[in-house]
């Protein structure tokens, strides 16, 4: 497209650079506190330690809340995409006054203050005995996450011409095959957004979880939540600096395997 | 709308697949979201809401001192103006991301993407903290601006509701660049050659067919950043220095400190029914013929 | 017989590294479970798998945890032979509340203020057994049919010696701009607040209560711009650490703390200290009342209760403890300058906490 080089988009790009420091400003903090050598959050004046490298890494303080964290992650992310992801396709092909009621209702839970959304799950799982337990920490934070996914894909659909959906039908598709075969791929952005918006609910959510677990299940969140109550432990800036370092290596690698694919020639 | 493929498709064979002939096929696939969403969350929510008006005796007395008092009206208008601001900027600034990022190609694009997708990792406590030392008096930006010889005395950046809502900017805007990205990314680009090659200048196919066409994006985005910015907690505690109080502190404050628990309800029923209205006219306003008009 | 010995020895051991933090809960206790000590918990059932003789307390998190561990649990788990979890989620009336409208008391004892035993009531506190424990053991002003003293924390006038002409003495000086200028830090969450707004304005000690909070709203608007709350403990002491606040009400725990960290340079008066019963309470419904009371008892040791005083600073409930501090105890301690201090009302915040706190909140805001 020709307006690409023009210079309105070069403006464009200029202003979005902007916004991308903006994004990545509180990283210049995040990082220099995590290599104070003092036991309290302040900035590196000069000298540098990796002590709070050493007390995430040393015993299990740390890294079994992260454990902890990316399984509720994952499992929340899982449940809520599917769900989510399947309720916005199908109230998209049945349309009608129905499907917009449910469309709200199915926004609920992000609505609602977390504090009372906190209270109404705990009372819930101590009746059904899942307080206190993965699963049930797994369901209110995927409870959290539908929304997101909701949304997304609902957005996504909209840009999806239902004749396309019609032609596969008339070609002989079963709803089950167009689902899978028409309809998925062409949200998938959509269905990707949402269950990255929906790990990333589970990943820093901590209200409900403070309500709905007590010690068997204990975040990230939980432990960041428990420290710095009491004490601002520079070592809650050294996991955020190891999780930022971690997708700087993990684009990396997406990169370089792009890069390679290109060198040598594969078509994509 | 079932089709007539629909309906031999789901008709063929036992009784029960007759008798469910009659309802699409598609509600199996809504069905998870209605079992887990109304018997999971909206029955339980259903009695702590019902607290509002039963506790600590029954009648409507949380509602009159809502409606009463100074102080919940405040925080309703403190809560609606902070997050209507953070939307607006939080979408126009994700637009144009969203827009980079949908044109540009290869190591550029991706940068971005990383670039939007990094702040995520970073615990909103750990966000939040960090925003107070960047933006305080003696902070690195009220130096270098000092330095710059741009300003005498330092800003007040942090501690009041412009601290809150460059906090909630920062933690939304992934939030809002993603859904219209994922949305211009499904776009025929084809459309806008077609409008191109008709004769239409650069801003008419943006704002005729362009904008249009990612509106749904857009609305999914302001839900999203709108409705998430409501139940915000840590960021404008941290960075609103205790005289920012928004509405999911103050329930909180109800339930946990001052154990006023239908109080806390009735705040949040209120919200509940105010946001509820406020999607509608969001529906209404962004034009959209499905979902949520 | 060796062999139980070994194995009550190899008990004792993982006891301690786990009080110790080396070890962590997972492995305590699959290690107790390997050992055969009743203690053991299957991980997955959480609670209702854990053995009788274990109880969970609750506190507020972070480095109390581990000086809970040095000067309460452990002691008492050698004592007793039964353990002692701390849950550091941080106990506001609210949870204890859930707790037992749920009928899923997981606290058997919570940590918490004086006036939680006013403000929750006989429906959700069971009362302090004064046959276990021992009635003599408390200053009178923190002892309570629902609660019983754990320790005695305070609000303090803090000042960072080089930001200021001279050392501030009273309450009045903090609201005083001209002859100290400069940033002042306020508790946003009210308790322990507003008793120095009277005392500012000419109070007697004896006359602080009733609040008056049309002074008190007054008075805080005064400081305008120059007023900065804090929210946590650790947002305090960041607050002097980093040098943006001039001086401020804090908790006297936090004091000695930023005095070490500071070097000095931030310190404090214990001149109309606002002294603040902190308290044990038990949550209705618990199934180990037996023992949470024993528990409590059991804290009431003045050696155990001076072990906090170093590791938090929090001063000691029992009076029996006083004679028994150094002359450096003493300084950091709370309950040694009482003459000096107002104790805190618990009766008044129990009856007004709600309404007020939310002018309060309102004030500050505005």
């Amino acid at each position: 497209m020709q307006s690409r080089r023009s210079p309105g988009f070069w403006l464009l790009i200029t202003l979005v650079w902007i916004v991308v420091g903006f994004l990545l400003a509180p990283m210049f903090i995040t990082v220099p506190i995590s290599l104070t050598p003092t036991r309290f959050v302040s900035m590196p004046d000069g000298e540098y330690s990796l002590r709070h490298y050493e007390t995430v890494f040393t015993g299990d303080a740390w890294l079994g809340p992260l454990g902890d964290s990316a399984m509720v992650g994952i499992g929340a992310t899982l449940i809520a995409t599917f769900v989510g992801g399947a309720a916005a396709i199908g109230l998209w092909r049945i349309g009608g006054r129905a499907a917009r009621i449910i469309g709200v209702l199915a926004l609920m839970p992000m609505i609602v203050p977390p504090i009372v959304t906190a209270l109404a799950l705990s009372r819930a799982w101590v009746t059904l005995g899942l307080f206190d337990t993965v699963i049930g920490v797994i369901l209110s934070h995927a409870i959290l996450g539908m929304p997101f996914v909701f949304m997304t894909t609902s957005a996504a659909l909209e840009g999806l011409d239902p004749r396309i959906v019609e032609a596969a039908r008339s070609l002989g598709a079963g709803p089950f095959r167009v689902v899978r075969d028409v309809i998925v791929p062409n949200v998938r952005a959509g269905l990707v957004t949402g269950g990255l918006f929906a790990f990333m609910i589970s990943w820093d959510e901590i209200i409900v979880t403070l309500f709905v677990s007590s010690r068997s299940v204990f975040t990230l969140p939980r432990k960041i939540w428990s420290d710095i109550r009491d004490n601002l432990d520079p070592a809650v800036a050294a996991v955020s600096t190891l999780m930022i370092v971690a997708t700087l290596v993990a684009a990396t690698l997406y990169l370089a395997r792009d890069l390679l694919r290109a060198r040598t020639g594969a078509t994509r | 709308m079932p089709s007539p493929a629909d309906q031999t498709a789901s008709g063929s064979g036992a009784p029960l697949a007759h008798r469910l002939g009659r309802l699409d096929p598609y509600w199996w696939l809504v069905a998870p979201l209605l079992i887990v969403t109304i018997g999971l969350f909206l029955v339980p929510l259903f009695n702590i809401l019902l607290l509002s008006v039963t506790d600590p005796e029954p009648g409507l007395q949380n509602y009159e001192r809502l409606a009463t008092a100074s102080a919940p009206m405040r925080v309703f208008m403190t809560t609606l103006r902070i997050c209507a601001v953070t939307t607006v900027i939080a979408i126009v600034l994700g637009y144009c991301v969203a827009y980079a990022m949908a044109h540009l190609e290869g190591l550029h694009q991706r940068l971005l993407l990383v670039a939007v997708l990094i702040p995520l990792w970073v615990s909103v406590l750990v966000r939040a903290f960090s925003w107070l030392v960047l933006l305080r008096d003696q902070g690195p930006v009220n130096d270098w601006l000092i330095g710059a010889g741009l300003i005498d005395e330092p800003l007040k950046l942090v501690r009041n509701e412009l601290g809150v809502v460059i906090g909630m900017v920062h933690y939304l805007i992934p939030y809002a660049v993603l859904p219209i990205y994922a949305v211009m990314r499904g776009l025929d680009n084809r459309l806008l050659f077609a409008s191109r090659s008709l004769g239409a200048s650069p801003a008419t196919t943006f704002f005729r067919v362009y904008l249009p066409l990612t509106l749904p994006g857009v609305f999914a985005a302001m839900v999203i950043v709108f409705v998430f910015g409501l139940g915000f907690y840590v960021t404008p505690a941290v960075l609103g220095g205790g005289r920012v109080v928004m509405l999911a502190e103050s329930v909180s404050v109800a339930i946990l400190q001052t154990v006023r628990w239908g109080y806390g309800a009735a705040q949040s029923v209120v919200l509940l029914v105010l946001t509820l209205i406020l999607i509608g006219i969001m529906g209404r306003t962004v034009g959209l013929k499905r979902g949520f008009g | 017989m060796d062999r139980d010995l070994h194995r009550e020895d190899s008990l004792a051991l993982v006891k301690d590294l786990y009080a110790k933090g080396r070890v962590n809960r997972r492995d305590f206790l699959s290690l107790c479970a390997i050992l055969g000590a009743s203690a053991a918990g299957a991980s997955l059932g959480g609670r209702k798998a854990l053995a009788a003789d274990e109880i969970t307390i609750s506190n507020f998190g972070g480095d109390a945890i581990k000086a809970y561990t040095d000067a309460w649990t452990a002691p008492f788990t050698a004592d007793t032979g039964v353990n002692v979890a701390i849950d550091g989620a941080g106990p506001l009336p609210g949870n204890i509340k859930k707790m037992v409208d749920e009928k899923n008391v997981i606290w058997d004892v919570s940590d918490g203020d004086a006036f939680y035993g006013l403000q929750l009531g006989p429906d959700y506190l069971e009362p302090i057994d004064y046959s276990v424990v021992d009635p003599a053991g408390f200053f009178d002003w923190n002892k309570y049919p629902l609660s019983a003293g754990n320790y005695v924390y305070s609000y303090v006038l803090a000042y960072d010696k080089t930001k200021l002409p001279e050392a501030p003495t009273s309450w009045a000086d903090l609201f005083d701009l001209k002859k100290f200028p400069g940033k002042r830090t306020l508790w946003k969450w009210f308790m322990g607040m507003p008793e120095i707004f009277m005392l500012a304005a000419g109070k007697a000690p004896e006359d602080v209560y009733p609040i008056d909070m049309k002074l008190v709203v007054e008075m805080v608007k005064s400081l305008g711009d120059n007023l900065v709350l804090w929210d946590s403990g650790a947002s305090s002491q960041q607050l002097f650490l980093d040098g943006e606040v001039v001086m401020g009400n804090i908790w006297n725990t936090r004091c000695s703390v930023l005095e070490r960290d500071t070097e000095g340079r931030v310190t404090w008066t214990w001149n109309q200290q606002i002294v603040s019963p902190g308290a044990w309470c038990i949550p209705k419904g618990g199934k180990k009342l037996d023992i949470a009371q024993k528990f409590i008892a059991s804290t009431q040791d003045p050696k155990r209760q001076i072990t906090l005083l170093d590791a938090l600073g929090n001063g000691p409930a029992n009076p029996a403890a006083l004679p028994l501090l150094t002359e450096e105890q003493k300084r950091i301690n709370p309950t040694s300058h009482l003459d000096v201090g107002v104790i805190r009302n618990e009766q008044w915040y129990a009856e007004n906490y709600d309404n007020e706190l939310n002018t309060w909140l309102d004030a500050i805001a505005g």
